[in-house]
């Protein structure tokens, strides 16, 4: 393995990046499932459909859109779990405070082992935080 | 000499959690297709022009009192009435709500920051969850990844609102 150092942070902050590029190979993947709903043209796809009205039948177009339309998923949280020999978290030399992925709150804890000998596990948590609504 | 099993190959943590993301949102597109074709064949048939589609309907008939006669005795008359069958049929169309990964990464490969930046790079093999390492593995890391639906984006619930407003002012096709 590489002998690039990997403390806390730097382990934050590469799963919260594995998780961001997932998420964007998600999210582009949803945005190509609207073609299913939107023609070449741009206008929605639609199912025709005679009305009975009170002037008589009468043709309309219901958007497929409006039957089913797709909804996002999105990843909202990962927990890191692993084990850590105790003498290591003095090694760590960093504040759990300054854990600051970008786009996630992380939060983690150290449960100590049994007796003391074997290893301490350590749990970290990155929740996404949601992206501001867009102004309407 | 053999290939390697492309399963117990090194790949970026990206990919890993990526590909069960991806498997649910393609799971997640059959069936909302599913839905659209059920309320397409069970809601609605074709016209005999063929242009169109037209409610398919149930038709009901029942008797109900139709107040005195000259005679005095109460009537009654004979109600027939079409029903969509989309308004008695139950739907409650599949969906995936929440994901949850489950795996222990078996980390392979740590890769610095490149020039622009960024955050180190973790590659790795992914086992089940509750695989113990053998004796002097390569560190191992539990993750769980959770996922969930929600909801439609504001932009598309916009571009909804736009066309649920426009179908009652298109043209009339008769």
């Amino acid at each position: 393995m590489s002998s690039t150092p990997l403390t806390l942070s730097s382990l934050a902050e590469a799963v919260a990046a594995a998780i961001t590029e997932a998420q964007a190979r998600i999210d582009a993947a949803q945005r190509a499932d609207l073609e299913r709903f939107i023609d070449e043209n741009g206008r929605p796809r639609a199912l025709t459909v005679r009305l009975p009205g009170p002037d008589g039948e009468k043709v309309v177009d219901i958007p497929l859109l409006s039957f089913a339309a797709p909804t996002a998923l999105r990843v909202t949280e990962a927990t890191l779990e692993f084990e850590i020999d105790p003498a290591d978290l003095v090694l760590l030399g960093e504040s759990v405070a300054d854990l600051t992925p970008d786009g996630f709150a992380a939060h983690a804890t150290v449960t100590p082992g049994a007796d003391g000998r074997k290893p301490a596990t350590m749990t970290l948590r990155l929740e996404a935080i949601p992206a501001p609504a867009a102004n309407t | 000499m053999s290939e390697p099993d492309p399963a117990r190959q090194s790949r970026p943590l990206a990919d890993l959690l990526a590909d069960p993301l991806m498997a649910a949102h393609a799971a997640r597109v059959e069936i909302s297709q599913a839905t659209l074709d059920y309320i397409r064949t069970t809601g609605f048939e074709p016209t005999a022009d063929g242009d169109a589609l037209q409610a398919r309907t149930v038709e009901f008939e029942f008797t109900r009192p139709a107040g005195p006669g000259p005679d005095g005795q109460i009537l009654s008359e004979t109600v027939k009435m079409p029903i969509p069958a989309l308004a008695i049929t139950e739907m409650s169309p599949l969906t995936i709500k929440d994901v949850s990964i489950d795996f222990a990464l078996e980390i392979t490969a740590v890769t610095p920051p490149d020039s622009d930046g960024g955050a180190i790079r973790l590659s790795g093999l992914a086992h089940a969850s509750d695989a113990l390492p053998p004796p002097g593995a390569a560190p191992r890391v539990h993750i769980t990844l959770k996922a969930q639906d929600v909801g439609v984006s504001a932009g598309l619930d916009q571009v909804i609102h736009i066309m649920a407003d426009a179908i009652p002012h298109a043209p009339s096709r008769t």
